[in-house]
């Protein structure tokens, strides 16, 4: 798009993540002329969703936006005397050491023809390519897994399918057909010995029995003596792709606290009716030394309910979560521990290592290092959100994938008159060089627009106010073919696998079609953890990275599946169809290269929730228009009157009949209920003795906490 | 009438930079043009409610592209669910025509019918009454070029002199609601959650 902008405005924003489309949108309903601009051709930036096959082709980018192909712009012409210029950093780097597989074998001859063809007929191809053919955007070989692309990333070797290598190095030689390795002969070879000395330690954790055996049985298969199977045990991959539009893949995937600033802003500003939304439905987790997830008690009739804990940790737990919820009233109650970890703290509370477990990792979230203050504070957070939007959820999360939300602010923003124009890069800013304040920007069309204020997402710094780049957050995602907890209904599902050995912590969000993440009886599985090396050239594997909660979770890879003898694998879990892994990448900030006017919007870290980019978006805003209201209600288009004058807001948004209105039903399931703490309530104890042993179930429905 | 049928439909107005969408919503929405021009602040859509015949009543949101949404980059939301469309461009200047494609491109790439299909377009040629004999002149190559592009229907409309919109928006009306025949909407039982309404988790859509 290379139309012509206007030539000023108040504020430009660079980016299209969520805190820049928040503050976009606020700064517009109030009357700020804006312009938005991104250099990608879709909303979002690193907070976007993608469908599936949208995301295997940016995995498979050198980097997100290098079609540089604009002229040359002549910067002599557009700056003056008294001012400097400061250059863009032209590629962006948000993710690193991308790679994605697809695991399902591509449809034989045989199966449309019914008759027995060679399968290795099909394995012919030794590279794989995205294709522009809708109907089978990657060629693939049958049965072997499949790096669907990859990121070819020169100073990377991670990027290779080390995996392969790895797995089979009794054989490096042995290429797999279908297997690629576009880099052959590219400096990533080169130093393959790099990979070859990882090795050892990789076997290390890969002396699963079974796991070794898949390798094996999948190495054999590979050698095209593959047994047809009448009923294969997963989908063909074109019928995979066949659904391509319907998953929408979250480069950060996030949850929303039911009482968290998101939620409160989405209502105040209206801006929730141009988006729909599901409840997180359960908590699980793994309990160390077991192998299965189970579901974590949050709400009081959960707690009730459990099978997991006893009548005495149900009665403890449910004390413990009492005063939480209203810390602050309880001083003597933890001032020996304030600075003291949470979990000591919670041991003082004679919580059992299995409750402890459950409020460090899936209640607070937080580590056992955490401060005892931390922890409550974090407990409490929770608790809050508990019950407002169902009895025992207290997360939401956007349908459609939380790429949705910062669209929904552009829109807001659009609606109010501002300018969004994608597919704009912009090269460089204009700095006065007395003042240094910002004067404006010029743009890869060598238009230069002024403004007053400038607002950037992080991958947008100016190189000069970069302090270098590293790793925040590593990902994976997975398409698999189950819940990883199948039960009756669609579930929507927050998991925390706790640290084992030398394995991190991950955290993991799983949904599907409930939340139109993926069509019918496909799931999409997001893991994240925290990288194991920040440095951004250091070597990592992101396969091994996660190599532990892929055991925790899944069967295999349905190309193993298929091969082994399923009686081999854990019927329950399911299997993953499709796989990527990537790195998030952030670039510190230099504060002191950087004008006064100019704003940088962080990228997506690893935090659950969106408080942190709300907050980023509100103080800019606070900064910029500082008597102003943030994100006033916009009203809906049955309040606008209109006359001859053309469209006129009744009332404006800026009163609402009942500013008080806001939900309060539901407000924190241990919220308002100080005297459990006070006193020992004799028939809730007798409740929870029925309750275990099976006796009456007074408490089935919701927030009847008060059987 | 006990069983009187509602309807629903969202209908998207495309088109160039000061083509005239505003004007013909406002034609058509509130009966009234003004010469006036400015841009269109804080409104996503406007309503219209037909009293098709008997027993049929429908509700017709009227998509304007918003204030300065005008590069072509609208988000998600502007697409979501609708089920028609209106493209319009200025019959006396050449380059509105010229962009029509791109927009329908646009809506073909962006929104589908349940059922796969692409959502029915409109073509308008509007401000027919500042040249006789405009961009659409040639009939018969019109209705060749709507065939080829998968225009279901065009017009020459102007809203200054109230010609053709309302035609068009019946015809379009009339579409929609043969389409909406041919398939069952949306499945109405997986209802997502309302956020003005707490502890009501099957609740239609999402802040009414
Ligand atoms: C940027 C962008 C935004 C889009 N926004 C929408 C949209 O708001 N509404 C829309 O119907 N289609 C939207 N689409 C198109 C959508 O992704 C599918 O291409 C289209 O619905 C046809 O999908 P299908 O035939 O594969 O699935 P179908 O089986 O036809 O889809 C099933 C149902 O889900 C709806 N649906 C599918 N994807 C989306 C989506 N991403 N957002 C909302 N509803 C969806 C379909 O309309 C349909 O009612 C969008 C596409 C893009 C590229
Ligand atoms: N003569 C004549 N002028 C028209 C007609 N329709 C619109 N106009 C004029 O064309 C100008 C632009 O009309 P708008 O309705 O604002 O156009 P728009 O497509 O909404 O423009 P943007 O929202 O800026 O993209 C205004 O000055 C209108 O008065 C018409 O049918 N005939
Ligand atoms: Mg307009």
């Amino acid at each position: 798009m290379d139309e012509v902008l206007p030539e000023e405005f108040d504020v430009i924003l660079i980016g299209t993540g969520l805190p820049e489309s928040v503050l976009s949108g606020a700064l517009s309903r109030i009357g700020k002329n804006v312009l938005h601009v991104d250099s990608n051709e879709y909303y979002g930036g690193s907070w976007a969703s993608f469908n599936i096959k949208t995301f295997d082709k940016l995995m498979s980018e050198t980097q997100m936006h290098q079609e540089d192909n604009s002229n040359p712009v002549n910067l002599e012409a557009l700056i003056s005397e008294d001012e400097e210029f400061l250059l863009m950093s032209a590629s962006q780097q948000n993710l690193s050491n991308c790679q994605s597989y697809c695991y399902l074998s591509k449809q034989p001859d045989w199966v449309v023809a019914t008759n027995v063809v060679e399968p290795n007929v099909v394995a012919e191809p030794d590279e794989v390519e995205i294709s522009d053919d809708k109907d089978s955007p990657v060629d693939v070989a049958t049965t072997a897994p499949t790096m669907v692309q990859k990121h070819s990333d020169t100073e990377d070797l991670s990027c290779r399918d080390v995996d392969f290598e790895e797995r089979n190095n009794s054989d490096n030689d042995n290429e797999k057909p279908g297997v690629s390795d576009k880099q052959s002969g590219d400096p990533a070879k080169e130093k393959s010995t790099d990979n070859d000395s990882r090795n050892g330690q990789v076997d290390a954790f890969n002396n699963a029995t079974s796991e070794e055996k898949l390798e094996n049985a999948s190495d054999q298969s590979s050698q095209a003596d593959l047994p047809h199977k009448e009923t294969p045990l997963f989908p063909f991959y074109e019928k995979f792709y066949e659904n391509w539009r319907r998953f929408n893949l979250d480069l950060s995937p996030k949850v929303m606290f039911s009482r968290g600033q998101l939620v409160e802003l989405l209502i105040q500003s209206n801006v929730c009716r141009y988006l729909e939304f599901r409840n997180v439905t359960r908590t699980l987790t793994v309990l160390s030394g077991e192998n299965r997830l189970q579901p974590v008690p949050c709400s009081r009739a959960d707690v009730f309910k459990s099978k997991f804990v006893t009548v005495v940790e149900k009665r403890i737990l449910m004390r413990f979560l009492t005063l939480c919820a209203n810390f602050e009233q309880h001083p003597q109650e933890y001032e020996a521990y304030k600075d003291r970890p949470f979990q000591d703290f919670l041991q003082s509370k004679h919580l059992s290592t299995k409750v402890q477990h459950f409020i460090i990792h899936s209640i607070a979230m937080v580590s056992e290092q955490t401060s005892t203050m931390e922890g409550l504070h974090a407990t409490q957070k929770f608790l809050k959100s508990l019950g407002r939007y169902g009895s025992s959820h207290a997360f939401l999360c956007p349908m459609y994938g939380v790429g949705e939300l910062p669209q929904a602010f552009s829109r807001l923003s659009a609606v109010f008159g501002g300018t969004f124009c994608l597919r704009r890069r912009v090269i460089g800013i204009v700095a006065d060089k007395t003042s240094r304040a910002v004067k404006g920007v010029i743009d890869s069309t060598g238009q230069k627009i002024k403004c007053q204020h400038l607002v950037l997402d992080e991958s947008h710094l100016p190189d000069i106010c970069r302090s270098g780049f590293k790793r925040e957050v590593s990902r994976a995602i997975y398409v698999t073919d189950k819940s990883v907890s199948p039960s009756e209904t669609e579930e929507v599902s927050l998991i925390t696998l706790p640290p084992v050995g030398n394995f991190p912590l991950y955290r993991v969000i799983e949904a599907g079609p409930l939340c139109c993440l993926s069509p019918n009886n496909y799931y999409v599985v997001h893991a994240l953890t925290k990288p194991s090396c920040v440095d951004e050239n250091a070597i990592v594997d992101l396969k091994e990275t996660f190599h532990s909660a892929e055991k925790t979770m899944f069967a295999g890879t349905a190309a193993e599946l298929e091969i082994a003898n399923n009686n081999e694998s854990d019927k329950q879990k399911p299997a993953v169809l499709w796989a990527a892994y990537f790195n998030m990448m952030s670039c510190g900030v230099n504060n002191d290269s950087l004008p006064g006017n100019v704003y940088v919007m962080s990228s997506p870290g690893f935090e659950l929730g969106f408080d942190k980019a709300m907050n980023e978006a509100r103080r800019t805003f606070e900064i910029i228009c500082p008597d102003e209201e943030f994100l006033p209600r916009a009203p809906e288009p049955e309040e606008i009157v209109f006359d001859d004058e053309g469209y006129k807001s009744e009332n404006n948004g800026n009163s609402r009949e009942n500013p008080n209105e806001q939900p309060e039903a539901g407000n924190g399931d241990y919220m308002e209920t100080e005297e459990d703490l006070q006193e020992e309530e004799e028939p809730d104890v007798q409740g929870l003795i029925d309750q275990e042993q099976g006796v009456g179930d007074h408490v089935s429905d919701g927030n009847g906490d008060n059987a | 009438m006990a069983d009187k049928k509602e309807y629903l439909f969202k209908v998207l107005v495309v088109g160039d930079l000061g083509v005239g969408k505003t004007s013909i919503i406002k034609r058509y929405v509130h009966q009234i043009f003004s010469q006036h021009y400015r841009a269109t602040i804080g409104v996503d859509f406007a309503l219209k409610v037909i009293h098709w015949n008997d027993d049929t009543l429908i509700r017709l949101q009227l998509w304007d592209i918003a204030g300065q949404e005008r590069f072509g980059n609208m988000t998600r939301v502007y697409y979501r669910e609708a089920v028609g469309a209106f493209v319009v461009f200025d019959v006396t200047r050449a380059s509105t025509f010229e962009a029509v494609n791109k927009w329908k491109n646009d809506l073909d790439s962006k929104v589908t019918l349940p059922n796969g299909q692409n959502i029915p377009a409109v073509l308008l040629g509007n401000k027919c009454d500042q040249m006789k004999e405009g961009l659409t002149k040639n009939k018969s190559q019109m209705d060749q070029y709507c065939k080829e592009k998968g225009f279901v229907a065009w017009y020459e409309t102007s809203a200054k002199a109230n010609i053709n919109v309302e035609e068009a928006a019946k015809f379009l009306v009339g579409q929609m609601l043969a389409n909406d025949k041919t398939y069952p909407s949306r499945d109405l039982d997986l209802n997502s959650l309302d956020l003005n309404m707490p502890l009501e988790e099957t609740k239609t859509g999402c802040c009414g």
